[in-house]
């Protein structure tokens, strides 16, 4: 379990807290055109319909930018850190940030995204190295 | 279809409420402050005013039209204009397209913001849906995150070291030493730029901006009316503005600045070899590296190169770049609205620059970046303006 402090929420994000399941990626799906979209939004980026299911999605992405978190504006994420996270393209589309799970990870390395439950209504992604089973554990 | 030019208009009397970096006072008391510095500046009544452009970042109960209550204000036109760095550029732009169309006479276009110890992790906290679900959980950076992931993909993909950056933010501390309202004044070397502590890494202290709090503004009005005034002022040869520009760049590595550009050029009938100084928005100094390349001063990835003949610093040779110190040095007032740029230009066109004059400048470029509602700045824009007596 990933030890992270409270952060906000908003209606998108618990909505896909809600409906997120262990060991998939939950993301909305386009039911007009089938674009994967994130971060959740209300109407799809490209054909703006407003039919967006919450379905699983291939994990696999890949690694685009890394950065260390050491400075935080956040006083609890200050005193926890620092926190090493990447931006992630997926292949199935998105663009998103992650923490990352391993001194392994370079950037332009093939990832996967693990999605991660934090309390009961927050969740937040996680990079790891493909294949190896998710250990939960932020660097 | 070409923009219609921007002949007969004046930009005039540009005034920066001195920077501070926290204030009790709220964002009306900056706004305030500026408009009654523009006005007392110029000689107009308040009632001259019959046009008014706002920008704040940390407005909140308050809203634009509630400053003109505040203000006594009476105008038949008004303008909100909440494009982060952008603003500035875009506020001139409205405002100047008002004029024209006689929508308004003169037109005051300012920009004021106030900071209180907490209020930008407050703000960076809760700054979008999107940013709360997809950027805030991961540290709380804040937008330094954003731009430490924006540095590094720049610095692997075209072969730049800090030591690039290093080098542009002591040239500008060197422009940003000679300007007397400056909150960071100090001279920096390249040993305090490369020993300085982390803050998201690659990004360390002087390549993060100083969020704090403080006014900038100016009037657009008909060139007769300013002459008859006798205010000095420049003209507008180009605008430009963007939204949203390359949408699937996996990362931002180049901004709508490069979507448009041969569009202000052709406006403005001048290209980069006549511009005579540059004002880019300097949030990070990776955001100006993308401007001297988008803009057309040199190819893409070659902004350290182009810098290593072009220090920036005024009188050094090359061409002179962010001439009051830009934000890295003056600070940034709730991301300054864009406006710091804007303002200098100005001085420098009236030759009325507080620290350092650019001599014989007859052609400023000013551009402007703002927005960050997830992972990129979606907000671009660009001014040419042209000395009045050239």
């Amino acid at each position: 379990m990933l030890d992270l402090p409270e952060f906000e929420t908003t209606d998108m994000s618990r909505e896909r807290a809600r409906h997120a399941s262990e060991g998939a990626l939950t993301l909305q799906v386009c039911d007009k055109c089938g674009l994967v979209q994130y971060p959740s939004r209300s109407v799809c980026r490209d054909c703006l319909s407003p039919a967006l299911s919450w379905s699983a999605v291939p994990t696999a992405g890949r690694v685009i930018a890394m950065a260390v978190v050491h400075a935080s504006l956040h006083s609890q994420f200050r005193e926890q850190g620092p926190w090493h996270i990447c931006s992630v393209v997926l292949d199935a589309g998105p663009r998103m940030l992650a923490f990352i799970a391993d001194d392994a990870i370079r950037r332009g390395d093939a990832i996967e995204i693990q999605d991660q439950l934090v309390g009961e209504e927050r969740r937040v992604l996680i990079a790891k190295q493909p294949g190896l089973p998710g250990t939960g554990e932020h660097r | 279809m070409a923009a219609r030019t921007y002949a007969g208009i004046a930009v005039a009397q540009p005034y920066t409420e001195p920077y501070v970096r926290h204030s009790d006072e709220g964002a009306p008391w900056f706004l305030g402050r500026t408009l009654a510095g523009v006005l007392r500046d110029s000689g107009l009544d308040k009632d001259a005013i019959d046009g008014l452009a706002v920008t704040s970042m940390s407005l909140a109960p308050d809203t634009v039209p509630g400053m003109v209550e505040h203000f006594g204000l009476s105008p038949r036109w008004l303008e909100s204009v909440p494009y982060g760095g952008a603003s500035g550029i875009i506020a001139l732009q409205r405002a100047a397209r008002a004029v024209q169309c006689g929508d308004a006479e003169v037109v005051a276009c300012i920009a004021g913001d106030t900071m209180a110890p907490g209020l930008f992790a407050a703000q960076a906290s809760r700054f979008s849906r999107f940013s709360m679900e997809g950027v805030w959980p991961y540290g709380g950076g804040g937008p330094n995150a954003v731009f430490a992931l924006i540095t590094a993909a720049y610095m692997e993909r075209f072969g730049v070291g800090r030591e690039d950056f290093g080098r542009f933010c002591v040239a500008q501390r060197e422009n940003g030493s000679a300007n007397p309202i400056a909150l960071l004044r100090a001279p920096l070397t390249l040993e305090d730029y490369l020993a300085a502590r982390p803050i998201v890494e690659p990004l360390h202290l002087f390549d993060c901006v100083m969020p704090c709090a403080g006014g900038e503004g100016f009037l657009v009005l008909r060139e007769e009316q300013a002459a008859d005034l006798g205010l000095r002022y420049a003209r507008v040869r180009g605008i430009i503005e963007r939204h949203n520009a390359f949408p699937e760049d996996a990362v931002q590595l180049r901004g709508g600045w490069l979507q448009d550009r041969d569009a202000l050029y052709e406006q403005a009938n001048a290209g980069p070899d006549d511009i005579d100084f540059i004002e880019t928005y300097d949030d990070y100094p990776v955001i100006s590296f993308m401007q001297l390349e988008d803009l057309g001063f040199c190819e893409k990835g070659g902004a350290a190169g182009f810098m290593r003949s072009h220090s920036g610093v005024v009188g050094g040779g090359g061409l002179p770049h962010n001439t009051s110190g830009g934000q890295l040095s003056s600070g940034q007032a709730g991301f300054a609205g864009g406006y710091l740029g804007l303002v200098e230009a100005l001085r420098q066109l009236t030759g009325r620059a507080i620290g350092l004059q650019v001599s014989d400048a007859s052609l400023g470029l000013v551009s402007g970046f703002g927005y960050v509602n997830y992972d990129r700045g979606l907000c671009t824009s660009a001014a040419i303006l042209e000395r009045a007596d050239a």
